[in-house]
């Protein structure tokens, strides 16, 4: 939505394309395995279902003239955009112990944001088999998975990589990967992942030695529960390893709170910042070894059964900390990096994508505060509040959504307000702020 | 005939008589000093067989009619496991719900996330709370405090057991004859009420219970929550792997 040189209709249509390519290279393509599935799923299975999604969402935008990335609109980026999102899923249980499951998706982009103007592209946006037995379950396709408890930072989602947090759940993209889970009683699990990096569509053909695994084990105790991973890559010289816990309780008969934390241990960085070098700036690999990261967050809601105006409020809080994060003397450098690079745009757009959101400061802070059935039933009104610890520059986020026809649909209001000052993360920001207005319909 | 013997006689008669009286008289005064906490129990149990699936729906019908509906497909395994399975709305068909001794979990196939549930959540924007839904058994969660006869039914007390949520006090309306609920009312820890049901249309066939409906409202709130336990369905057993919080996606195979 908001990172020029990483939109998600250019970021991601040119994996697409890349994906397409590959597909089409493969012989079968996504339509044939589409045919494939429902013609053969019927004549095995019990049921088919189908759902469907449509989205659209128009937005207006303020540019930033003084952003370092985006100095006096470089990009040519415009001001409006529409976008339009359809989804199909087709969901077939294959005898007793097997399903199967498709979601196809379509984008377009009449009105975008970027300076290349209407875009549009149909993908798979996830695909997968599974096989449940007693002892195991596997599930083998393209799928997302949520990795952790967190709400807003991800330091052990060492999966889904290039997720924003800002732009709504749905559109989150899953990698291919096989999930193999051997449950333990009721309460553990074993389980065994290996996928394709999102960021690893170029190696595809390389080498099977560039798929990561990883090795999970969960557990549940009453109310506390977690578990430990860790990810093997070649190339890293020792795994990355994490650590989840949760805990959920009630007191008294109102009031509602969850605990979480996530912690992630890496030996060495893969990401690189701006730095001097020999008298110059340069691009250069973070340096040292051994990186923490971490968020611990709270959750609390309070229900209001005594209330004609107000069913529930639901409050969150979430710290984030990392080692690896730059500080800002590297946000400097790296704006600093940019504008030398003015003169040479295919250059700036390459470099523009260093910068990683919420990974710009040692340590953020995400609160939220929304309102269910606020005035009247169904009616939710949400603060989100990000904050760079580091410089005080800020996102604010206020929204407001209606559900109607069985909670189906869906309308509602975004607002993005950047606010800090001119050399902050938030205050450079190539957008001052941002207002989408979005409809939303499942059938 | 000596005097001796017709005394005898007449003092046989009589204590036969006193005898015959008492056994008559026996089941009612056993049925007042009946234990609540086995009235209590008793009902409990007639209500959802201890191991079957389910199908559950949910209706509010909010302030000037606006209706919402969810449909589930349940599994029950004894006094404190149970999941569901959402078939209905279109928008959270695959999610998953479980209870599993004192914790609840839920995974959404929206943000793909497996997040546990304090009991006392509100359930999909409806009345009810995540405990009301997911804890088919009373008697897991409360212990019986006292009772007394109202009538044609027993009033049972119940107050939650050490270390579990759930609401302060729970009034039980159990009819004597069937031994079936017919009313409950939550309170707070002020007491003040906080919501109640009333249990209709129960019918039971071969194997047990068939249907049951139970209309919940709450005094504040201008609208009412109906509750459909129906197709229900005793079963062998149900696996175990179904209980498993790390595996319940399959089960809505999202």
């Amino acid at each position: 939505m908001l990172r020029i040189g990483t939109h998600p209709s250019n970021e991601v249509g040119g994996e697409c394309r890349l994906r397409t390519n590959l597909i089409r290279a493969s012989g079968l393509n996504w339509m044939g395995w589409l045919l494939f599935l429902l013609g053969v799923a019927p004549a095995e299975s019990q049921a088919v279902e189908f759902r469907a999604e449509v989205y659209n969402e128009p937005a207006v935008q303020a540019l930033n003239a003084g952003s370092s990335i985006n100095p006096n609109n470089l990009q040519s980026v415009n001001q409006f955009q529409y976008f339009l999102r359809g989804d199909l899923d087709v969901k077939s249980a294959l005898g007793e112990h097997a399903n199967a499951f498709i979601k196809l998706e379509g984008q377009f982009y009449p009105a975008s944001f970027l300076p290349s103007g209407a875009d549009g592209k149909v993908f798979i946006k996830a695909m997968h088999l599974d096989f449940s037995a007693s002892f195991f379950s596997l599930r083998v396709g393209k799928q997302y998975v949520q990795w952790g408890s967190s709400v807003f930072f991800f330091p052990i989602d060492v999966i889904n990589t290039q997720r924003d947090p800002l732009r709504p759940i749905e559109e989150a993209e899953g990698s291919p990967m096989i999930s193999l889970s051997f449950p333990i009683k009721d309460n553990a699990s074993i389980d065994l992942l290996t996928y394709v990096r999102s960021d690893a569509l170029q190696t595809l053909n390389k080498s099977i030695r560039d798929l990561p695994v990883l090795l999970k084990a969960a557990f549940s105790a009453n109310q506390i529960s977690g578990f430990v991973f860790a990810q093997y890559r070649d190339g890293y010289n020792y795994p990355r390893v994490g650590l989840n816990l949760d805990v959920t309780f009630s007191i008294g008969e109102s009031l509602s709170l969850g605990l979480y934390g996530d912690l992630l241990y890496k030996y060495e960085s893969d990401r690189q910042k701006v730095a001097p070098k020999d008298g110059a700036l340069s691009v250069v690999p973070i340096p040292g070894n051994h990186f923490v990261s971490f968020v611990v967050g709270a959750k609390a809601i309070f229900n209001f059964s005594q209330s004609t105006w107000l069913d529930s409020m639901q409050w969150m809080v979430e710290y984030s900390q990392n080692s690896e994060n730059w500080v800002h003397n590297d946000l400097l450098n790296y704006y600093l990096y940019l504008h030398f690079l003015e003169s040479d745009l295919a250059t700036h757009f390459k470099a523009v994508a260093l910068k990683q959101e919420y990974r710009n400061a040692p340590r953020y802070l995400f609160l939220s505060l929304a309102l269910q059935s606020l005035l009247t039933e169904d009616f939710e009104f949400r603060l989100s509040h990000v904050l760079n610890l580091e410089d005080f520059s800020s996102v604010l986020i206020p929204a407001l959504s209606y559900s109607f026809e069985n909670q189906n649909a869906t309308v509602g209001l975004r607002v993005y307000a950047f606010l800090g000052d001119p050399d902050s993360e938030y205050g450079n920001s190539p957008i001052r702020g941002q207002v989408q207005t979005f409809f939303q319909y499942y059938f | 005939m000596n005097r001796k013997d017709g005394y005898g006689h007449r003092g046989w008669a009589q204590r036969l008589a006193t005898i015959a009286w008492l056994l008559l008289l026996l089941p009612s005064t056993t049925v007042v000093a009946l234990d609540g906490a086995d009235v209590f129990k008793k009902s409990d149990e007639k209500l959802i067989p201890d191991i079957c699936s389910y199908s559950l729906e949910i209706n509010t019908i909010g302030k000037a009619g606006k209706e919402k509906s969810s449909i589930f497909t349940g599994y029950k395994r004894g006094r404190d496991k149970n999941v569901l399975v959402s078939r209905v709305p279109k928008k959270l068909a695959g999610s998953v719900h479980l209870r599993k001794q004192d914790v609840i979990w839920s995974y959404s196939t929206i943000n793909h996330q497996l997040t546990k549930v304090a009991y006392q959540s509100i359930f999909m924007g409806t009345l009810l709370n995540y405990g009301d839904v997911m804890a088919t058994e009373l008697s897991f969660d409360y212990d019986f405090k006292e009772a007394k006869e109202e009538g044609k039914n027993y009033i049972i007390d119940l107050t939650p057991k050490p270390g579990r949520d759930g609401y302060a006090r729970i009034e039980v309306t159990i009819n004597k004859d069937t031994l079936l609920p017919e009313k409950r009312s939550y309170y707070s820890q002020t007491d003040e009420l906080l919501k109640e049901c009333t249990f209709m249309d129960i019918k039971f066939g071969d194997g047990g219970l068939k249907r049951m409906v139970i209309e919940f409202s709450e005094p504040k709130k201008e609208r009412k929550t109906l509750v459909t336990f129906q197709e229900v369905k005793r079963l062998s057993d149900v696996p175990e792997k179904y209980f498993n919080e790390n595996q319940i996606r399959y089960l809505g195979g999202e």
